[in-house]
């Protein structure tokens, strides 16, 4: 056995193995963070989830995003999750002047896929209308390549910071977790520093994608993946760790603390190809926007919404985990969306629920509906 | 060109010869040039310290270099029988092999440290690609061998600034600092067992026989070791990992594969070395390149990189439990990290 065969097996080895179940990998959660009383997952409304649907609030065929229609939907999608009249009050029961906000976007398929600057703009307002000082809000990503493709700093008031862990602060020593998936030799991923030593609350948003490796891509995988470094060895092969390894990183302290409201930005989606957007054949507009304080309720619903695409495109469930839709080439996953590159996991969802990050159970979520 | 060894030998016969003056080296580090020395337990890990030449090991360069050596830089190579004593070795350096699975590389270490751990101490580096010259001259002064050096014109520069950095880093040799033995044999999967260990930052000395002062011994044909598992080295170097336990290894990397590690010391200091074979040879992650874990409590006494900011410095340095762990920022081809023992 030369040395390209020991790399052959050593990638299509899971993949023969691929149906079978996996064990729970030995997960070694190290911090020195302790959780709130009352942790920001699932938070203060556990379960529930406002969706705020318009018709006119991006262009389809120039992208364009109507500033004044994300206005309303946000402040629509908030007064709706609280029970507020005003979302102002909405707003403040969440952040005060004395906080140090995080937004974390998803930049990962930037610019066919990202959260959109019109949203975070919009975010980065109402956060100052409650008190918290632009200077007090960083928009934050985990790579610098990432962060910088949507412009953020373009859209939104002047002092409010646009980073990454390679431009501030780096990587933090002592929050980490350490597990061995596949024989890596690094084990270990660290949660990024200013997670840990400056924010007080984290805004999560993510956006409606599919995704290779973990089936979908929504507030459980962007807080998590988005938020840790030397992550992708999860799924490097043809089975994947996601499915728990998701969740796991969610629920370190001080993320699950902190996280404490999600707004997921679906003005555009991805149904195919994910968490990437080269191709623009797999966008599509799902044209709202979702509110709550519970990720895996959010996440539940964005199942349904990739997968009823895709049944309307006339491909595969991202549920469906037959090797013969399997292959190694990009060219076949990236040409035909009947091609996997990994066995999905959705069901990363479920086991995050299981770690009690939130609401699995599609009938116990609480799920309004309105457009503006 | 080809600094003064006597004879060229290419692919399976390199192997082969390399592999009887690797022999003839062991034999000679078991009748004692190179002396087993006593092990310490550091914190009840077992350090097993191979003691070294007195002296560092010298390079020399070819005439290709004759400038480098007219500034002082490195001795001219020696010639006639002087040089047949050196044995040819490949130039360090890495390959990007695909993964099958995915559309990345793996990134692939052709290191000589396997060599140098059975015994090689003349080495000669006849054909150096360009861009290659530093790391082998780096790798031979981290393992200390005496090398001699063939670069490529174009290295010449680069490769004046490495022997003037390691020149102002160079100290008398530390004993190599290991844990686990392997039992020299005759299977012809030896060699790639070690490269691996070696790629696997696994700080091992090979034994003639098994070494009862080290946390672990391998010994091909045992039952934790049968021969059949050689015949995958990855696979079996993963299974030497695993026996020994990563709470048990000597060091750990996080955040690079393409770095490998050498640890000497003694009961006061140790002396960190770690060659980085990546493409650019460059660790670029600002100041947290790579999270580094040491067995044993130090206190990071002096960092040293090539390609480094001279105020350039670890951080963070923490002890959990009986180790020492700090982040090392970006260097290019080598990076020396000395430590002071804690009382």
């Amino acid at each position: 056995m030369d040395r390209r065969e020991f790399l052959s097996a050593m990638a299509t080895g899971p993949a023969l193995a691929a149906l079978q179940p996996r064990p729970v990998p030995k997960y070694q959660i190290v911090t020195n963070h302790k959780p709130a009383a009352k942790p920001g997952m699932p938070g203060a409304f556990p379960g529930r989830v406002v969706t705020v649907h318009s018709p006119t609030v991006i262009d389809e065929v120039t992208e364009r995003v109507d500033v004044s229609t994300v206005q309303s939907m946000i402040a629509r999608g908030m007064s709706t999750l609280t029970g507020d009249k005003d979302p102002r009050d909405s707003w403040a029961r969440f952040f005060n002047a004395q906080d140090f906000v995080g937004i974390k976007v998803n930049a990962s398929g930037a610019p066919g896929a990202m959260s959109m600057p019109e949203v975070v703009a919009e975010i980065t307002r109402n956060l100052t209308t409650v008190g918290v000082k632009p200077a007090s809000i960083v928009i934050h990503e985990r790579g610098s390549g990432q962060i910088l493709a949507p412009k953020y700093h373009e859209f939104v008031p002047a002092g409010v910071r646009v980073e990454s862990a390679s431009t501030w602060l780096g990587y933090d020593p002592d929050v980490y977790v350490e597990v061995n998936f596949f024989g890596e030799e690094d084990t270990r991923s660290y949660l990024i520093r200013m997670v840990s030593e400056q924010f007080t609350k984290i805004i999560n948003v993510p956006n409606m994608k599919d995704h290779g490796a973990s089936g979908v891509t929504g507030c459980l995988k962007n807080i998590s993946y988005g938020e840790f470094n030397n992550v992708a060895r999860s799924h490097y092969h043809a089975q994947t760790e996601t499915l728990t390894f998701i969740g796991t990183l969610a629920t370190v302290e001080p993320v699950r603390s902190r996280t404490v409201l999600n707004i997921m930005d679906g003005l555009r989606g991805v149904w195919h190809a994910g968490p990437f957007s080269r191709d623009r054949k797999y966008r599509f507009y799902p044209k709202q926007l979702k509110f709550g304080t519970d990720p895996v309720a959010i996440d539940r619903l964005l199942i349904d919404i990739i997968d009823e695409k895709r049944k309307k495109e006339g491909v595969i469930s991202v549920w469906n985990r037959d090797m013969k839709y399997f292959s190694t080439k990009q060219e076949d996953w990236e040409r035909d969306p009947n091609m996997n590159r990994s066995i999905r996991e959705p069901g990363h969802i479920e086991y995050a629920s299981t770690l009690g990050l939130g609401v699995y159970d599609i009938k116990k979520i609480d799920h309004t509906e309105l457009t503006v | 060109m080809n600094g003064g060894v006597s004879r060229s030998v290419r692919g399976q016969d390199l192997h082969e010869q390399e592999a009887r003056r690797a022999r003839r080296s062991k034999n000679l580090l078991i009748s004692g040039l190179l002396l087993a020395g006593a092990a310490v337990a550091i914190h009840g890990v077992l350090v097993s310290a191979v003691e070294q030449p007195a002296a560092p090991g010298r390079l020399y360069l070819t005439a290709a270099a004759s400038r480098l050596v007219e500034e002082g830089l490195a001795a001219a190579a020696p010639t006639g029988p002087d040089a047949a004593s050196y044995q040819e070795i490949p130039s360090p350096g890495v390959r990007y092999l695909p993964n099958v699975a995915r559309a990345t590389n793996i990134p692939w270490i052709d290191s000589n440290g396997w060599r140098f751990a059975r015994g090689m101490r003349k080495v000669s580096y006849v054909k150096v690609p360009a861009g290659s010259a530093s790391l082998a001259a780096a790798e031979a002064f981290v393992f200390n061998v005496d090398a001699i050096i063939n670069p490529d014109p174009k290295d010449l520069e680069d490769l004046g600034k490495m022997l003037r950095f390691l020149k102002a880093h160079e100290q008398p040799p530390l004993p190599a600092m290991v844990n686990i033995g392997v039992v020299d044999g005759p299977s012809p999967q030896l060699d790639e067992v070690l490269n691996l260990l070696t790629r696997r930052n696994l700080l091992y000395k090979v034994v003639p026989a098994p070494d009862r002062t080290l946390d672990l011994n391998v010994q091909l044909g045992t039952p934790d070791f049968p021969a059949e598992a050689a015949s995958n080295p990855y696979e079996f170097a993963a299974r030497v990992r695993a026996k020994l336990g990563d709470d048990k290894r000597l060091v750990r990397l996080y955040g690079t594969d393409t770095v490998i590690a050498r640890l000497t010391g003694d009961r006061s200091r140790a002396r960190l070395s770690l060659l980085s074979f990546s493409r650019r040879r460059q660790q670029d992650a600002g100041a947290q390149a790579i999270r580094v874990r040491v067995e044993g409590r130090y206190q990071p006494a002096k960092f040293a990189a090539y390609g480094a900011s001279p105020e350039a410095k670890v951080s963070d340095v923490r002890h959990p439990g009986t180790t020492t762990e700090f982040w090392v920022p970006d260097f290019n081809t080598l990076a020396i990290i000395d430590l002071e023992a804690m009382k």
